[in-house]
């Protein structure tokens, strides 16, 4: 008796369980063909007229600079294939990578480009990877986890 | 030597940042933006065939630069392709071909407009020459006419010199108006849209062209010798509606352009009141026209000894002229059956049948003097007149008639004798 109201039990939670997991559409491709290069607004926002989005980005300049009120650099975005955002600016010495949460975005990774500070960063998309150029630097292949290509300049 | 071979070679193999260098994607895009940009500027802004087609040779070189990242222009450039803004590109250049073949054949119009605009001017000169002597010599004359009186007046000739000289005036200014028109539609052709819309280049360029060709004094003149011929001679019924259509038409020509002349003098303080001036002539003009109409009608019946009381409207016409008929059907003056009889005959022939109906009635009624309603009335009493009225008894025909029986009756009589004769002799 015992017995049969353990496996009943045991039927009843796989199908809770079953029931709870989520769906997953795969595969995706969220990369962008090319960067965007937004102004920052006078309330710190970015708005992205071909994407449709509006952010704050005052915590990443304080996050980079210390200074989220003197911002005179537009920020350039991209977003990879997994659909990760990459975001720096000139004279930033990081890229910053974040994943979408809810209402906002969520820093995942920071990428320590060069202790210089870039002179005219740029990103192409190079799927997988999202291609970083400054300048006359070699070019670097980025994935939300680091460097694939390239290296640190000091 | 080896030396440099090897470091030809290092600097082959091992690639300087400066060569392994990629652009922006982003910034490859702006540029291409930029440039589709620039030309279409550079089209809206050509203004020879040539310069169209070094724009061409531009649009292709921009194809040319840019296929290789077709790719990447196709995605970046959503909802627009790379193709999509070529081929906007060269349909725009199509259409700016287009609108410069126009605007060169116009062009060429305007400068064919501005000899025929420079001959105008000098006919007009010409004609206003002419037509100021002629109007000399008819105020002469006429003058020379109303002196002499009929006894010592032997000869026709004068009169006839007077109407000869009066028709050639008449052509002369129907003429100079109709030049007067052509030359305003060749000046204001060009400035087909409002003055308020004008650059102040083209404002000053009408203004000079107006000033020079004397457009202003030209109507002025048309409408001081308009008055002037009307004030000389006396109109038959054609005439006053030729004349009165000859005033509709260059007054329609002035509400025309005299808003133009208005806002182009609106600058110049001493050029303001001439628009005010014209106004004014064609008042004067209008009523000068129609003293005339009914002086010259007044004149008609004057000039047959039909007694019909003046009258300077068309109301009075009607019943002054429907009283005669009605005095005249009455027999109010007790007249011979004969003479009533010729006396209708004649004022249906010289003035009925001739002038009013053929000429005055319907000039009076287009230019709105009488109503057909008063035609009709007049009409009426009219046909009450000739119905009473009857020939006289004894006709000339009757007495042909009579003589052509005698005759007849003669012939056979005479036939009857010479026949009895003869056989009488055998």
């Amino acid at each position: 008796m015992r017995g049969k109201a353990f496996i009943v039990g045991i039927v009843i939670c796989v199908s809770i369980l079953a029931g709870c997991s989520s769906v997953v559409l795969k595969p995706a491709d969220f990369s962008w063909p090319i960067e965007s290069v937004l102004k920052v607004n006078e309330k710190g926002l970015i708005q992205d007229q071909r994407h449709c989005f509006t952010l704050n980005v005052r915590a990443l300049f304080y996050l980079e600079t210390n200074d989220s009120v003197n911002i005179t650099v537009p920020v350039r975005v991209i977003r990879d294939r997994e659909g990760y955002y990459y975001m720096t600016a000139q004279k930033f010495k990081n890229v910053y990578v974040f994943e979408h949460v809810e209402g906002g975005l969520k820093l995942v990774n920071t990428i320590l480009i060069t202790t210089r500070g870039l002179g005219a960063p740029a990103f192409n998309q190079r799927a997988p990877y999202i291609q970083l150029v400054n300048e006359k630097d070699p070019p670097r292949m980025l994935t939300k986890d680091g460097i694939v290509e390239g290296g640190v300049q000091q | 030597m080896k030396k440099m071979l090897l470091v030809l070679l290092i600097g082959w193999c091992v690639p300087t940042p400066a060569l392994s260098q990629e652009s922006s994607d982003y910034a490859l895009v702006q540029r291409f933006q930029a440039t589709a940009k620039q030309i279409s500027k550079a089209i809206e802004a050509a203004r020879t065939g040539q310069e169209c087609t070094s724009i061409a040779k531009r649009i292709d070189a921009l194809h040319d630069e840019y296929q290789p990242h077709e790719q990447l222009l196709d995605r970046a450039l959503y909802p627009e392709t790379f193709t999509s803004v070529l081929t906007e590109l060269r349909s725009q250049l199509t259409l700016r071909r287009g609108d410069l073949t126009m605007i060169e054949k116009q062009e060429v119009r305007i400068q064919e407009l501005e000899v025929q605009i420079k001959e105008l001017a000098n006919q007009i000169q010409a004609l206003t020459t002419q037509n100021e002597k002629l109007l000399a010599d008819v105020q002469r004359l006429s003058q020379n006419v109303r002196k002499l009186t009929g006894d010592l007046f032997t000869s026709t000739t004068p009169v006839d010199s007077l109407q000869r000289l009066i028709v050639q005036l008449r052509k002369g200014l129907q003429d100079r108006d109709a030049l007067i028109k052509t030359l305003i539609d060749s000046i204001f052709l060009k400035y087909d849209k409002d003055v308020e819309q004008m650059k102040e280049s083209e404002k000053r360029e009408l203004l000079s062209k107006v000033e020079r060709y004397g457009i202003y004094s030209a109507i002025v003149r048309s409408l001081r010798d308009n008055i002037a011929f009307i004030e000389v001679t006396n109109l038959k019924g054609s005439d006053a509606e030729e004349l009165s259509d000859q005033q509709a038409r260059l007054q329609s020509l002035w509400a025309g352009i005299a808003p133009k002349l208005t806002a182009l003098y609106s600058s110049a303080k001493h050029k303001r009141g001439e628009t005010a001036t014209v106004d004014s002539l064609f008042v004067q003009w209008s009523l000068k026209l129609n003293t005339a109409l009914w002086r010259s009608l007044n004149m008609l019946f004057r000039d047959h000894e039909v007694p019909v009381i003046e009258f300077a409207n068309g109301s009075e016409f009607v019943t002054n002229l429907g009283a005669y008929f009605q005095a005249q059907a009455e027999n109010r003056d007790d007249e011979m059956r004969e003479t009533r009889f010729k006396k209708f005959t004649a004022f249906n022939e010289n003035i009925w049948l001739t002038e009013l109906q053929n000429g005055w009635f319907p000039t009076l009624l287009k230019l709105g003097h009488i109503t057909l309603q008063q035609k009709q009335e007049l009409e009426e009493k009219y046909n009450a007149w000739r119905a009473s009225v009857e020939p006289p008894t004894t006709s000339v025909l009757s007495i042909i008639l009579i003589l052509l029986v005698a005759i007849l009756l003669g012939a056979l009589v005479a036939w009857f004798w010479k026949q009895r004769h003869s056989h009488n002799d055998e």
